[in-house]
């Protein structure tokens, strides 16, 4: 598979007090380009409810948020955001632990098999330290983008 | 043959990704074993009769079967601990 990062997917400087503020904020270009369909925002909060995606990090603590199946997928898309403070999430390793969440990324695959492959690339991603870290001092979503961009292998 | 149950939530994407880190530790130290990939909810059935239960987040119940939470494997963080622990668990 080859991916790269949409630039119209990836925001900066998001400021929610909440979770699911964060992850509807993060989601919404995916709704507002036809990524996924108008439900897509709901299911996605209502997952990470039941089974969080919250990751430790050596830099930057992350999530991984998704929907499971249906939510009107089309195509394969990561939605970015980079938050301006931290908004606690549970922890996917134990769901009693909150861990300051910096960057969201929010999976739209249209197939199981895209969705393995993508989280397989995302976990080498979130093993490279120094790029979540320049990631939280970039200021524009071009910037965070292309440096994902560069970052990717497939 | 040494029986492996690896869980996550829905039983497909991150077990899968801990199922092949598991894969080249039992290789790279000589041990056989079959790896069984499931939800959490199915752990149950294979309490007390496998060798190893492995799940992508922490769990509260007490099983029978010595259970290791294999999110390192995710996230790098303590990943050489816990090739150990299941590699020691496996050779007890």
């Amino acid at each position: 598979m080859t991916f790269q990062f949409d630039p119209g997917l990836v925001q900066v400087d998001i400021v929610s007090p909440t979770r699911d503020d964060a992850l509807r904020e993060v989601a919404r270009p995916l709704v507002e380009q036809g990524c996924v369909g108008p439900t897509y925002p709901d299911l996605v909060c209502e997952r990470e409810r039941n089974y969080p995606t919250g990751l430790p990090t050596r830099g930057a603590s992350v999530a991984l948020a998704h929907a499971d199946a249906n939510g009107g997928v089309k195509g394969n898309h990561v939605a970015v955001g980079v938050l301006r403070s931290p908004v606690p999430f549970a922890n996917m390793e134990d769901a009693d632990e909150e861990l300051p969440v910096r960057i969201i990324f929010i999976l739209a695959m249209e197939s199981a098999h895209a969705h393995l492959e993508m989280l397989t690339c995302m976990m080498r991603l979130i093993r490279d330290e120094e790029l979540l870290s320049s990631l939280l001092h970039l200021e524009t979503g071009d910037e965070v983008c292309h440096a994902l961009n560069e970052h990717i292998t497939p | 043959m040494k029986q492996i149950v690896i869980a996550c939530g829905a039983g497909l994407a991150t077990s899968s990704m801990v199922l092949d880190k598991v894969e080249s530790v039992l290789k790279q130290n000589g041990i056989r074993g079959r790896l069984i990939q499931c939800t959490l909810g199915q752990v149950d059935g294979y309490d007390g009769t496998v060798d190893l239960i492995i799940t992508t987040m922490k769990v509260r119940k007490k099983y029978q079967t010595p259970c290791i939470t294999g999110s390192a494997f995710l996230t790098g963080i303590g990943e050489e601990e816990v090739a150990q622990q299941i590699v020691e668990t496996l050779k007890a």
